[in-house]
């Protein structure tokens, strides 16, 4: 186990309270089985996936109920065997509180499964056969990104020196799935890791932990030794939030920064989060597909916090009910942490691949809005930014309106980690405005590059339009030239011309007569 | 079903409020306050409660104009630190009227005609401080000597009621009482060709620097650690104001001992460690990021020993960082930091 101050640190970052104690003193829940599961053909970060199921049909669990539409998208499979009740709009979580397409199953009870997935052997598995299978698993990154993991995997293909990151780095206060995982199934973890070392020709895996997570470096750094694989390592990390952010962690464990439009890939890095390593086991090992996770339910609105495995689609409220039910102080649901989740208006959306963790907190613990002074240039947001933003800045020029202007000084940069908001004494809600003005820049690239299309559409039509238009001169021109001067027209042609001439007019005068159609 | 209220990332509370770090300003001036009274007599409490009350009436006057909110801006203390420091920067036993004059410019035109608490470009105490300096040169350099020095100087009630009436009353003339600080003292001495030892030899002279202005100058260092160890204030203004007035102030003094004030001399006397500390912080016109900061700080200090050395003033802590703030949005503009990713 290495000493973390030997890393080098990314700019700013916070020391928040972890508040994880209350949800890692419990074993880990198990969830009776919900009357309905509402599988979203989004809970990923890509395009909707294409249902293959309709309404009425058996399925049996691990069956592919929705197939991927393209690369960036994932395929759904059934948690348990069910019956597909069909395809309603149902609330998702998402910030602005959206309905979306979800696939509706009743679970018959049966609990039977398909073994769809022949399972692989992990010594023998070459790069396109684990991109395929983690495809067809519909794995997609589990620590809150929800990036398809096949299309990050094929990324890192051809790559020539590759380095592992084990993201075991969970960085937002409360939540604690990763650290429960890590303690119940760091072999597991480890064997997934191994499998990516094998197929990718990595050179290493640096399995990174924050140093307070006592027990989950006790049972990975056992687990490492039980392996006995000397290409994995453990690296203890300072607690500092961000850390467990792709971009920070690299920065830590490298020294080096991502570029501003690359990615770690880009500089030889791969990081997986825990939960998806153990996936990728699964799928290939046992051909079983990705259908469960576990969710940290906390927070003090919450009566028994602890951490929970749940199918995809399981409504919150099953979660909820399951760790004892709201408190009286409840008055916030959030999905993910309290510095980057989501606030949800209701408990009745389903538990997605994002879902790491189901926060509800009191009143009092929630900062309000409405109490905002004017910015006094303090820096502290600057001094917090792990992104080496000047927030402040961002924010006068966004304030103006200047949206490009904040895109110059680095707007994409941003993480939305919330830092500057939280040391901020005068209390602006900075994220919110980088997210308004990222939301701009973006529309305004897309209309650009819309224009752009139609500007250079109109333009080649209008070159050819010329272009016919000087051949037909050139030829009739080349006609004239071959015919000799004087020379009429032939006879046969001119007595045609005036026969279809009378015709028309004779139309002209009386309209009843014709073809009927006119 | 039940429904919860939402609104945007982070839920968490901040751990500030602008408040907060002005009255931890505020409150870290406190045992300054207290040594500069014991030496000097009760004059600085007295400007301090004309500063506030004329700075709180005419900062709500404004607000009211302006149609925004009392509460929350009066509450912010903003105006009580424009108050005390404008204050700390007078004579005791100021005027009253000088002291309103410099404190409604202050806040009326230096600050709210900018557009209020974080968008004026000059630092309303000092923009204040140098009006009246400029105005009233009589009545600002009309300073006290330092208890026990001399045994005529006026007691408590005589500065009240000079502080009301512009008059020393009960037979005291201006002239016997008041004395030249020692910055001040040095420059005149200088102009007549004194050597430094022989000016140091006059009683004003303390340890280091100025009798009893040395221990208001280390109580306010040590209020404005306690302000770095609460990060009201970063280190790289203060840090940087004080090398820049210590390297030259070091570089003519090693030259000419003879004829130059000594490095600490410069650095314990007039406003050097009050300009450090709390007046080229004020985050609002000074430059925001770590490097500008460095060269911000050096550029006060700079012009605070020029001004000392070859101006017309015997202090320029108030001239550094006006001037100073007037760059400050260019030199943001030229150190901004690298962005993470993105190359230099």
């Amino acid at each position: 186990m290495r000493d973390p101050h030997q890393l080098k640190q990314f700019h700013g970052g916070l020391k928040l309270d972890g508040r994880k104690l209350e949800s890692t003193s419990a074993m880990l829940g198990t969830l009776p089985l919900p009357r309905r599961l509402l599988l979203p053909l989004v809970q990923h970060s890509g395009r909707a996936a294409i249902p293959i199921v309709k309404a009425g049909d058996k399925v049996l669990g691990h069956q592919e109920i929705a197939r991927p539409d393209g690369d960036r998208s994932c395929s759904l499979h059934a948690p348990t065997s069910a019956t597909v009740i069909g395809i309603q709009c149902l609330p998702i979580p998402h910030p602005g509180g959206l309905t979306a397409d979800c696939l509706v199953l009743e679970p018959d009870g049966r609990e039977e499964f398909a073994h769809s997935l022949p399972t692989l052997d992990p010594a023998s598995l070459d790069m396109a056969t684990l991109v395929q299978r983690v495809r067809d698993a519909g794995i997609a990154g589990l620590g809150g990104a929800v990036f398809p993991t096949g299309l990050k995997l094929a990324g890192a293909a051809s790559r020539e020196s590759l380095t592992l990151v084990v993201n075991g780095a969970e960085c937002e206060p409360y939540i604690s799935c990763d650290d429960m995982l890590m303690r119940e199934q760091a072999h597991e973890i480890l064997l997934g890791t191994r499998i990516l070392l094998n197929t990718l020709g990595a050179t290493a895996a640096i399995v990174a932990i924050e140093r307070d997570k006592r027990q989950a470096l006790g049972c990975m750094q056992a687990a490492i030794e039980r392996l006995g694989d000397e290409r994995i390592r453990l690296q203890q990390i300072f607690t500092i939030y961000p850390a467990g952010g792709e971009r920070q962690l690299v920065q830590v464990l490298s020294g080096k920064e991502v570029p501003a439009d690359g990615l770690p890939i880009d500089i030889g890095y791969l990081c997986q989060n825990v939960a998806t390593l153990l996936a990728i086991y699964h799928a290939v090992t046992e051909g079983t597909p990705l259908v469960s996770r576990i969710t940290t339910v906390t927070g003090s609105g919450i009566a028994k916090p602890g951490n929970f495995l749940a199918l995809l689609g399981t409504p919150l409220s099953v979660l909820i009910e399951a760790a004892g039910g709201y408190t009286d102080q409840a008055s916030r649901l959030i999905m993910g942490g309290p510095m980057m989740g989501i606030a949800l208006t209701s408990d009745e959306v389903p538990v997605v691949r994002a879902t790491n963790c189901v926060l509800v907190m009191a009143a009092d613990e929630v900062r309000t809005s409405g109490e905002q002074m004017p910015c006094i240039r303090c820096g502290e947001c600057e001094q917090a930014c792990p992104a080496q933003l000047q927030p402040q800045e961002l924010y006068w020029r966004i304030q103006g309106n200047n949206l490009a202007g904040a895109d110059e000084l680095g707007l994409g940069a941003c993480i939305e980690c919330g830092c500057c908001d939280l040391v901020c004494p005068s209390h602006i809600p900075l994220v919110q405005h980088y997210r308004y003005a990222k939301g701009k820049v973006r529309t305004a690239k897309t209309q650009r590059e819309q224009s752009d299309v139609a500007r250079q559409r109109f333009e080649t039509r209008k070159e050819r339009l010329e272009n016919e238009a000087a051949r037909r001169k050139q030829r009739l021109e080349e006609k004239r030239k071959t015919r000799a001067p004087g020379e009429q027209a032939p006879k046969a042609i001119k007595g045609e011309i005036d026969a279809i001439l009378a015709r028309t007019q004779s139309k002209h005068r009386d309209p009843t007569q014709g073809d009927g159609t006119s | 079903m039940r429904r919860f209220d939402t609104s945007g990332a982070p839920y968490l509370q901040p751990g500030t409020t602008v408040s907060q770090l002005m009255s931890r300003l505020l409150l870290s001036l406190a045992p300054a306050a207290a040594v500069y009274t014991w030496f000097f007599g009760p004059g600085l409490l007295l400007n301090i409660l004309v500063a506030s009350a004329i700075g709180l009436i005419a900062e709500a006057s404004v607000l009211q104009l302006r149609k925004k909110p009392l509460r929350p801006h009066l509450g912010d203390y903003s105006v009580l630190v424009t108050a005390v420091l404008f204050a700390w920067c007078l004579p005791p036993a100021t005027p009253w009227w000088i002291t309103a004059i410099g404190m409604v410019f202050a806040v009326v035109f230096a600050k709210h005609l900018y557009g209020g608490l974080g968008h004026n470009p000059f630092n309303p105490a000092m923009a204040g401080y140098v009006l009246v300096l400029i105005s009233f040169p009589q009545e600002l350099t009309r300073w006290l000597p330092v208890s026990g020095l001399y045994e005529h100087g006026p007691d408590a009630l005589q500065t009240l009621w000079a502080t009301l009436t512009g008059q020393l009353g009960g037979g005291l003339q201006w002239d016997a009482v008041t004395m030249a600080t020692p910055l001040d003292y040095m420059k005149t001495e200088m102009a007549r060709m004194t050597t430094m030892p022989e000016i140091k030899s006059h009683p004003m002279f303390g340890d280091f620097a100025g009798r009893g202005y040395e221990w208001v100058a280390n109580f306010i260092a040590l209020g404005g650690a306690w302000l770095i160890y609460k990060h009201v204030i970063r280190w790289h203004i203060p840090v940087a104001v004080l090398v820049g007035v210590l390297l030259p102030a070091t570089l003519v003094y090693l030259l000419d001992p003879g004829s130059n004030g000594s490095p600490g001399l410069h650095l314990f006397s007039g406003a050097t460690m009050l300009g450090a500390f709390y007046i080229a912080t004020d985050p609002v016109s000074a430059a925001t990021s770590p490097r500008g900061r460095l060269i911000f700080g050096f550029g006060v200090g700079l012009i605070t020993f020029v001004v000392r050395k070859w101006g017309g003033y015997p202090d320029g802590i108030a001239f550094g960082v006006l001037l100073m703030n007037a760059a400050a949005p260019l030199i943001d503009h030229f150190t901004r930091p690298r962005v993470y990713g993105h190359e230099e």
